[in-house]
């Protein structure tokens, strides 16, 4: 702590005769036009475009888009681990009435669908096939 | 949001590596689909479950809908023997927060690892670990026979 106080008690006889801004008379020396610019505006103003530049730039990683919740999602699809096989002949989907989903790139065409009988509505019932697992929004 | 790849190298390897080490740790098959969901959340996950049966009888699939703002966790029939419906609403309430902050991939990797973890080993392994816990004390201080 003694050595954090040094610089200033080191630099306190430098005001014994008053602050910087002021003559040994008392009166307040004027800033100057150039002076006034520099600190009120040019300084201000270069400490905001390196916040912006830090904060605002786009990402740098190739490829990264960034999930942003609300946002719309166009990004194609992908898997991790092993990829369904279903994924290669997706049968016709049912046109929705709301129109296309937002980032739905899956090419229309269609697909095996492992149950045929089972369709519209009825996908909502239970599971016969005795799979499990949960569901969840955000 | 410009049409794109989803992720970074970097995620990628991230996810793939969450992936591997389920599998390494449950002995199960795990898949992870990120991308559109047409249509019943449910059936698109049962359908691409459907395409996944070569894997295996224990196959677990994670769906996650950005633009639905949905995440579908589906057991095979033979999965749901080890990992419960509980274990994976809980799993997915986690994800779904993590989601929510914007933190697809985090959300991705904690919901996996969770999965792993609530996983019940194999039978085998339990009958190897009740064996060992047996013939322990006898085995392991053979002097004091």
């Amino acid at each position: 702590m003694a050595l954090l106080a040094i610089p200033f008690l080191a630099a306190s006889p430098a005001y014994a005769d008053g602050p910087p801004n002021v003559n040994i008379d008392g009166v307040h020396k004027p800033l100057g036009t150039v002076n006034i610019i520099l600190i009120f505006v040019l300084i201000p103003l270069a400490l905001t475009a390196i916040l912006m530049l830090i904060f605002l730039r786009p990402s740098t990683a190739p490829g990264a888009q960034r999930y942003r919740p609300g946002r719309g999602w166009d990004a194609k699809p992908a898997w991790f681990g092993i990829e369904s096989r279903t994924e290669l002949n997706r049968p016709a989907l049912p046109p929705s009435p709301e129109g296309p989903l937002v980032g739905d790139v899956l090419e229309p065409g269609a697909v095996a669908n492992p149950d045929p009988g089972r369709a519209g509505s009825d996908r909502r019932a239970p599971s016969p096939t005795g799979v499990g697992g949960a569901r969840g929004s955000w | 949001m410009a049409a794109g790849d989803a992720f970074s190298r970097e995620q990628r390897l991230r996810l793939n590596e969450a992936v591997r080490t389920a599998e390494m740790q449950t002995g199960m098959r795990f898949s992870v689909y990120v991308g559109a969901v047409p249509g019943d959340p449910q059936g698109f996950a049962e359908q691409e479950l459907a395409g996944l049966r070569h894997l295996g009888p224990e196959v677990v699939l994670v769906v996650v809908g950005p633009a639905e703002r949905l995440v579908q966790v589906t057991t095979s029939p033979g999965a749901r023997t080890r990992l419960s419906d509980q274990a994976c609403a809980l799993t997915v309430l986690s994800m779904t927060t993590s989601f929510g902050l914007g933190d697809l991939v985090g959300g991705i990797v904690v919901g996996l690892r969770m999965l792993a973890d609530a996983t019940t080993p194999l039978r085998s392994e339990h009958n190897e670990q009740d064996s060992h816990a047996h013939e322990g004390p006898a085995g392991s201080v053979p002097g004091l026979a």
